[in-house]
């Protein structure tokens, strides 16, 4: 059932190529392989701890203040990753100091704990959120990757315009995987 | 009145995780401030210590001001009663017309030319306009003993 779970993130609810959740800095970061790592790494940390919070303080949270409470738990987190940040990975941080910083906006966090970490287990909403995490992470990755790499013969894909292009191109080509995916698998049965 | 009550700790809750990861990072990221500025004074100075900097003569004076995209913070040497030079170590203008701002380009001048001589960049007007009224106000306090050398010793 946990193995479901880290599918489900990495490939069948994958936030960014099947969600379509928390691409602004997804696209905006995206245009070399060292800031998507340090973007990944900010947000799987958040994600993940304050699903973890979340989850272990769920049964005290009333319904009517639940929004306040995981905006504030959230906000938290991602105010000590920016000071260790600001710390430890001052050049990186200056990169993208802004995107790491709306990581408390990101729907994809708050989006996971509403529907997940507020309604299950400790366990389980650590590996969904696990499973989350690698997904937005690997997309991250993967069009970084992308980007960079394409830089010598197409420097439009370093720039926002070609931020779109790109994450279109490589949206279309991971949707047309999984279509060909499900497809053969009809077909076997 | 449960909520009031949870709203409250979890605020509590969260401040004191803030206050910890800020007492445990403040000195690093002051560090790093204080090197990303000396950094930015490139050619200028290569030390923020007033004191040590008053031994060589130099005095160094910090002016606030607006610029077009916010506020910037404008540092002007002193050396000898003249202008050694003037650098912007924090601003927010706009990529590409930020450039007047390298040490290289317009702002360099102040180093060789006197201010009398030095016009605002039309392109970046409000920008060049903002580091002039900054340096002329420098050069005004300096006159007036601000950034002066104390004897402290």
């Amino acid at each position: 059932m946990y193995q479901h779970a880290l599918v489900d993130g990495l490939w069948r609810r994958n936030v960014a190529s099947v969600q379509l959740l928390g691409l602004c800095p997804l696209l905006a970061v995206s245009y070399n392989l060292s800031n998507a790592i340090g973007l990944s790494v900010a947000s799987s940390f958040v994600l993940i701890c304050s699903s973890l919070a979340i989850s272990s303080i769920r049964k005290l949270i009333p319904n009517n203040v639940r929004l306040p409470c995981f905006v504030l738990v959230v906000a938290t987190l991602t105010t000590v990753v920016t000071m260790y940040m600001q710390a430890f990975a001052f050049d990186l941080y200056v990169q993208i100091a802004l995107f790491v910083q709306i990581i408390v906006t990101n729907c994809m966090i708050l989006g996971h704990i509403e529907s997940v970490a507020s309604k299950t287990t400790v366990g389980e909403s650590l590996m969904t959120a696990i499973g989350t995490a690698l997904g937005f992470s690997c997309a991250l990755l993967l069009l970084g990757g992308i980007r960079q790499a394409l830089e010598p013969i197409l420097p439009l894909a370093t720039q926002p315009a070609g931020a779109f292009l790109v994450a279109g191109l490589t949206l279309a080509g991971l949707n047309c995987v999984s279509e060909l995916v499900s497809r053969s698998f009809k077909d076997a049965r | 009145m449960k909520s009031i009550l949870t709203l409250t700790l979890l605020c509590v809750a969260s401040a004191s995780v803030l206050a910890l990861a800020h007492v445990h990072t403040k000195s690093f990221v002051q560090a790093n401030i204080e090197e990303q500025k000396i950094d930015r004074l490139e050619g200028l100075v290569d030390e923020l210590d007033r004191e040590l900097l008053c031994d060589r003569g130099i005095a160094l004076i910090e002016l606030d001001r607006r610029g077009y995209g916010g506020e910037m913070k404008v540092m002007v040497a002193f050396k000898e009663k003249s202008v050694l030079g003037v650098r912007v170590v924090e601003h927010l203008e706009t990529p590409g017309f930020n450039e007047v701002l390298e040490p290289d380009d317009w702002i360099g001048r102040f180093a060789t030319e006197d201010l009398g001589d030095i016009d605002a960049v039309t392109r970046a007007t409000v920008t060049t306009t903002a580091v002039l009224r900054a340096v002329e106000d420098a050069v005004r306090l300096h006159e007036s003993g601000v950034g002066e050398c104390t004897n402290t010793r």
